[in-house]
C-alpha cells in the first residue's frame, strides 16, 4: 500500500492506492511454513503433529486389562 | 376340501436353484460362523492402536446422522439458527474426527504391514474407502453454500479440467455437488466401509508383527 499526499489548494487530498493483493493480505490469513515445495498452515502442521502424538501414545500406552492376559501377552502388545 | 401343503417348495430331493436360496447361502457364507458379531478377540488386540478402525467408525455414523439433520432443515436453516449453526458444526468437527482416526488407523495397518495373511483385499478396499471419503469432504465444502466454497470451486475447477473431468464432474455447478455430497458418494462410502468391515471380519484382525503362533 502506498500513499500520496497531494497538496491542492484546499484540504490536503490522500490517495490511497490499494491493490487486489492488499485486500487478499488485508484478510487475516494465518501464519504458514514454507519449505521448499511444502507450504503448510502453522494450524495444519499443529493438527499432524498432535496425530503423530497421538498416534505414538496408542502404541506405548497400556491398554485395560492387558494385564489380566499375562505379562507376556500385555508386553506384546 | 383340499390337504394343506407344509412341504416347502424346492426341498425335496432336487437341491434348490432359486435365487433366494443362492443368495441366502452367498451372505450366510460372507463371514465365518460367529464371527460377524463376536464377542472375542486374539490376544494381540489389547492395544490402543486397534481402537483407531472403529472410532473412525463411530465418527462417520455421526458424520451420517447430523448430515441428515442438516439436509431436513436446509441451507438458511444451518446459516441462520443457533441450532443449525450447532449441527453445522457437529457435522464439520465429526468429519475431522473421522479423518484423524481414519489416518491414524491407515499408519498403524501400514506399519504393521496389514495386507499380509491374505488381507491384500481388506488393505485394498481400505484405501478405497479413504479416497471415496476425501471426495465427499470435498463435496462438502462446496456445499456450504458461502463465499469459502466459491473460492474453492474457482480454484479446483482448472485442476478437474486439466484431469479431463471436469465436464462430468463440474465444481461450479453447486447442485451437482450437493447431490453427490448427500447422496451419490456417501452411499458409496457406505458401501466400501461395509464391504472393508465384512473383509476384517472374514479374514479376522491382522497380528503384529512380532506375533508368535498360538497367541
Amino acid at each position: 500500500m502506498k500513499r500520496d499526499a497531494v497538496r491542492a489548494s484546499g484540504p490536503i487530498l490522500v490517495v490511497v492506492h490499494m491493490s487486489s493483493t492488499d485486500l487478499l493480505l488485508a484478510v487475516h490469513s494465518g501464519s504458514y511454513v514454507h519449505v521448499g515445495v511444502i507450504n503448510v498452515s502453522v494450524t495444519n502442521l499443529l493438527i499432524v503433529l498432535g496425530m503423530v502424538v497421538v498416534f505414538v501414545l496408542a502404541l506405548v500406552l497400556p491398554f485395560p486389562g492387558a494385564k489380566d492376559l499375562g505379562p507376556e501377552r500385555g508386553e506384546r502388545s | 376340501m383340499t390337504a394343506l401343503r407344509t412341504a416347502t417348495v424346492g426341498e425335496a430331493e432336487h437341491p434348490s436353484t432359486n435365487w433366494t436360496t443362492w443368495l441366502r447361502g452367498r451372505i450366510s457364507g460372507l463371514v465365518p460362523p460367529g464371527q460377524a458379531l463376536p464377542d472375542r478377540q486374539p490376544a494381540y488386540v489389547v492395544s490402543w492402536i486397534y481402537v483407531f478402525g472403529v472410532l473412525t467408525l463411530a465418527a462417520l455414523v455421526v458424520v451420517l446422522v447430523s448430515g441428515a439433520v442438516l439436509a431436513a432443515g436446509g441451507v438458511a436453516w444451518w446459516h441462520v439458527s443457533s441450532l443449525g449453526h450447532f449441527v453445522n458444526s457437529m457435522h464439520l468437527w465429526s468429519v475431522e474426527l473421522f479423518f484423524a482416526f481414519m489416518v491414524i488407523h491407515l499408519w498403524g495397518k501400514f506399519w504393521m504391514a496389514a495386507w499380509r495373511g491374505k488381507r491384500v483385499w481388506t488393505w485394498v478396499i481400505g484405501v478405497l474407502a479413504f479416497v471415496m471419503s476425501i471426495g465427499t469432504a470435498f463435496t462438502g465444502y462446496l456445499s456450504q453454500s458461502n463465499f469459502d466454497a466459491q473460492w474453492i470451486s474457482a480454484e479446483a475447477k482448472d485442476g478437474l479440467n486439466a484431469v479431463a473431468i471436469g465436464a462430468w464432474f463440474n465444481v461450479l455447478n453447486p447442485g451437482q455437488m450437493l447431490l453427490w455430497h448427500v447422496l451419490l458418494l456417501p452411499v458409496a462410502v457406505g458401501v466400501v466401509t461395509v464391504w472393508h468391515i465384512v473383509l476384517v471380519r472374514r479374514h479376522g484382525v491382522v497380528p503384529p508383527l512380532d506375533t508368535v503362533r498360538g497367541d
